[in-house]
């Protein structure tokens, strides 16, 4: 009510009473002339009224009117003469009652109105002209954070959770706090922050933050920007959500489109030959594919997609990199055969391509032989992944293994891909289910060539319980571990169920 | 049946003050008016309205315009009676009892000094219970009992007939008929049978100014509120006053300061007659209820002429007759007849 008064300069205007309550805010204006409208009135409204044909006790009434509805002040329009009771009521209650000698009430309402509105209006405005300048479909972050920066006359920038700059300038001045789960002001030496967040996949749990930093305002205006927020947050969603779904679609038509590569018996149809080259991907040449398998279950994401394709391309792999269930196939294309040496090279950097995100992404990863033409991709990849299949087992041969070290290891290869063996081999060795132990020991034992005493060593029991075990095996599965086809059946079993070296 | 003698003319005076609420006028010249008529034709007989024949009639009189010129032009002596003798003659009916139409202030007195004028009982009844500015607000009209023909006179000789109007425009034609004879006249109105009045008037109004003023008179407040249903609002000093000048009666306002000093302001709205008191905004007393400010060093109820700074008072209300809190009643004696947009209520919720 005081920065109103300051603001209105009003000629002749005089405080009758009730200055204690000056300080109250004002939200809107409204004229009166009678008791009855003013209880229609909402709090926190300043009531204005004119002095024709008043006497003058009509103004306590309407002042005692004005008080029981919390209004935040009376001015009165016109000549008044105010007696000592008047204005004792109005210091008692509170309420300022302000004179102004002449003017024209309906006038000086509209403006009074127009002044305590001003902060109000000038935040929609500016709101809106803000949404005008989003474009309908952005394509990228700086185009949702330009016009609101621009808007706004401040910077503006898009957060990730750990508060690193994703768009927006990248010296932008974060304050010290926790990212919110609702927009947030929160003040600053040069005025004030406000974060809101953005909801992607999540509902619950915001990915993104949009900040942005502004000098000291007026609270309603610093409300009017957290709903701006909400808006551009909403368009941040749309764009990302976007690129996600964009990110999926491709690799979905990566995956489709190698599965269509390898298999040789159909002829290569012109139209996955244009897929191919749209991609960028080439198909004469001659190819090394790496099979990269993810350590946790299940299929990889775009996001895990794209750190892995950066790291690769980061190592000098760079290729055709496509999605499988299980990991990620990558084939490098060279015009001229590689030396036979080369292997050696590109096991090392890819080795290092893994180990350098390994504690985000635990991967192992299979390197195949080169091969020339569109059979060659097939034949490298389909090496790279029985590579990879033998690949972080032990931990002598690390984490990347070259198709060309696996020697026979790598015909057995097919018999653990088999999915019929797999489910025989759990067949016969159903009776051990539960009996970890004699598993162990008999994979042990057939793998050191049936030596009981090199099983025994190996597992740190006496010899005789290894026989013990042996026995006890041979009469579970109902087998002669001294009959070579027994022993090669149950030996295979194990090593599908449980790795190279007894799990 | 009782008899009004000199020695209760101080009495009267006092209380029908105080029944005037502010207005009827100072008393003072009424008073020494109303005791040479006494020395002059004796006491004067004081009768209810049963006491009389149910089919006779019996006159309302009094005065109508400005005290203030009455002091200073006062009575020739011969109005009472060229007044009834025009409305005998005009209206073919014989008084036998005069009334007042107003029995508080100077028309009480008046009342009495026509009866012992004339030689006729008093009757103990009134049109109004209390002052009140215009001819419409009697109980006459509100029961629509006409009063027109109205006859005026003045100290000079001259008579003057209103007939064939309504209530208001009576009042209208009467009040600039005063205006133009020089302030004030003497008036008659139409003769109201016994039983009517026995009715509708408003009962021992004689009888009680002068309990009151005795009361009054004696210092004891507490047996008068106690008597007559009052209140006393507040011991207060007058602390300003502003009058506007302009308006067709005296209006004004009043500012009054708890004597206690407890902070407490009131404000009192007037015109001619005590109408509004204020604290705060919200009402604590209105008309048609008696507003009294009394005089605390003299007893005596204090005229809105006499309002003044620094005189102190006592606040006190007065109930009037039931028949004026009715609707119709206070169509015409309510606070919105007098321009005041309130609500007419007692605080506490008594109606």
């Amino acid at each position: 009510m005081r920065h109103l008064l300051g603001l209105a300069d009003l000629d002749g205007v005089r405080l009758v009473g009730g200055a204690g309550g000056l300080d109250r805010d004002i939200h809107e204006v409204a004229l009166v002339h009678a008791v009855a409208e003013i209880e229609q009135l909402h709090e926190s409204t300043l009531a204005v009224t004119t002095s024709k044909g008043f006497t003058g006790y009509e103004i306590e009434v309407l002042a005692r009117a004005a008080h029981s509805r919390r209004v935040v002040g009376l001015l009165v329009v016109g000549p008044l003469r105010v007696l000592r009771s008047t204005t004792r009521m109005c210091d008692r209650l509170g309420l300022p009652l302000i004179a102004l000698e002449a003017g024209e009430p309906v006038r000086l309402a509209s403006h009074l109105a127009a002044l305590v509105q001003e902060p109000f209006t000038i935040a929609v405005r500016r709101i809106v002209a803000v949404t005008r300048g989003l474009p309908p479909a952005p394509t990228t972050a700086d185009q949702i954070l330009q016009p609101v920066s621009d808007g706004l006359r401040a910077p503006v920038a898009l957060l990730g959770p750990d508060g690193t700059v994703l768009a927006g300038p990248e010296d932008f001045p974060l304050a010290d706090v926790a990212l919110p789960h609702h927009p947030r002001t929160v003040d600053t030496p040069l005025g004030h922050q406000v974060i809101a967040p953005v909801f992607v996949d999540d509902p619950v749990r915001p990915e993104l933050w949009l900040a942005v930093a502004l000098p000291p305002s007026h609270p309603l205006w610093l409300d009017g920007v957290a709903q701006l927020l909400k808006i551009a947050g909403f368009a941040v969603t749309a764009l990302t959500a976007r690129q996600r779904i964009v990110g999926e679609q491709d690799a979905r038509d990566r995956s489709t489109l190698l599965t269509e590569l390898m298999d040789v018996t159909q002829a290569l149809g012109r139209h996955t030959v244009e897929r191919a080259i749209r991609v960028g991907w080439r198909i004469d040449g001659w190819h090394t594919g790496v099979h990269l398998r993810l350590d946790n279950p299940g299929p990889p994401g775009p996001a895990a997609t794209a750190l892995v394709g950066r790291t690769l391309r980061e190592h000098g792999l760079a290729g055709a990199l496509a999605e499988r269930a299980d990991g990620w196939v990558l084939w490098m294309t060279s015009d001229t055969e590689p030396p036979s040496t080369s292997f050696r090279g590109t096991r090392r950097s890819v080795a290092s391509a893994i180990g350098s995100i390994h504690d985000e992404l635990p991967l192992v990863a299979g390197v195949g032989r080169p091969y020339e033409g569109r059979g060659g991709i097939a034949r490298t990849v389909r090496e790279a992944r029985e590579a990879c299949l033998f690949a972080g087992m032990t931990a002598r041969n690390g984490r990347v293994e070259h198709i060309d070290e696996l020697g026979a290891r790598r015909y057995l290869a097919r018999w653990h891909d088999s999915e019929a063996f797999s489910s025989y081999a759990r067949t016969v060795l159903a009776p051990l289910d539960g009996h970890d132990v004699l598993l162990r020991t008999v994979q042990v034992y057939l793998d050191r060539e049936s030596s009981a005493s090199a099983a025994a060593t190996f597992l740190g029991v006496h010899r005789n319980t290894v026989n013990q075990r042996i026995e006890r095996v041979e009469q579970a599965l109902g087998v002669d571990l001294a009959n070579s086809d027994d022993r090669l059946v149950v030996q295979l079993a194990c090593r599908v169920l449980n790795g190279p070296d007894g799990g | 049946m009782w008899t009004l003698t000199a020695d209760d003319i101080d009495d009267l005076a006092r209380g029908a003050a105080l029944m005037g609420s502010g207005g009827g006028g100072s008393t003072r010249s009424a008073a020494s008016l109303l005791r040479h008529q006494l020395d002059r034709t004796g006491p004067v007989t004081v009768v209810s309205p049963t006491e009389l024949p149910a089919d006779a009639y019996s006159v309302p009189v009094g005065l109508v315009g400005s005290v203030t010129v009455f002091e200073e032009k006062p009575l020739h002596g011969s109005e009472f009676a060229r007044a009834v003798s025009t409305i005998e003659r005009y209206s073919g009916v014989t008084c036998s009892a005069v009334l007042g139409f107003e029995a508080a202030g100077v028309n009480a007195l008046l009342a009495a000094a026509a009866a012992g004028a004339l030689g006729l009982p008093l009757v103990d009844v009134d049109g109004m219970g209390r002052a009140f500015p215009e001819l419409e607000q009697t109980t006459f009209f509100l029961h629509g009992s006409p009063i027109a023909p109205v006859v005026v006179t003045d100290e000079k000789g001259a008579v003057m007939v209103i007939d064939g109007v309504d209530g208001f425009s009576a009042e209208r034609l009467t009040r600039s008929a005063v205006v133009t004879v020089g302030g004030w006249g003497l008036i008659a109105l139409n003769p109201q049978r016994n039983d009517v009045l026995a009715r509708t008037a408003i009962r021992r109004s004689i009888s009680r100014a002068l309990e009151v003023g005795r009361l009054l008179g004696s210092g004891d407040l507490a047996a008068l509120l106690h008597a007559y249903g009052g209140r006393a609002l507040l011991p207060a000093k007058i602390v300003e006053v502003e009058r506007s000048a302009g308006a067709r009666f005296g209006r004004g306002s009043a500012v009054l300061e708890d004597l206690d000093r407890s902070g407490r302001l009131m404000r009192l709205e007037f015109q001619n007659e005590n109408l509004l008191l204020l604290e705060e905004g919200q009402v604590q007393a209105s008309v048609p209820d008696l507003i009294c400010l009394v005089a605390r060093e003299h007893n005596r109820s204090l005229t809105t002429e006499e309002i003044r700074f620094g005189l102190e008072v006592d606040v006190l209300t007065l109930p009037v007759a039931p028949q004026w809190r009715t609707p119709r009643g206070l169509g015409l004696v309510g606070p919105r007849a007098f321009g005041y947009d309130v609500d007419y209520t007692v605080p506490g919720g008594r109606r």
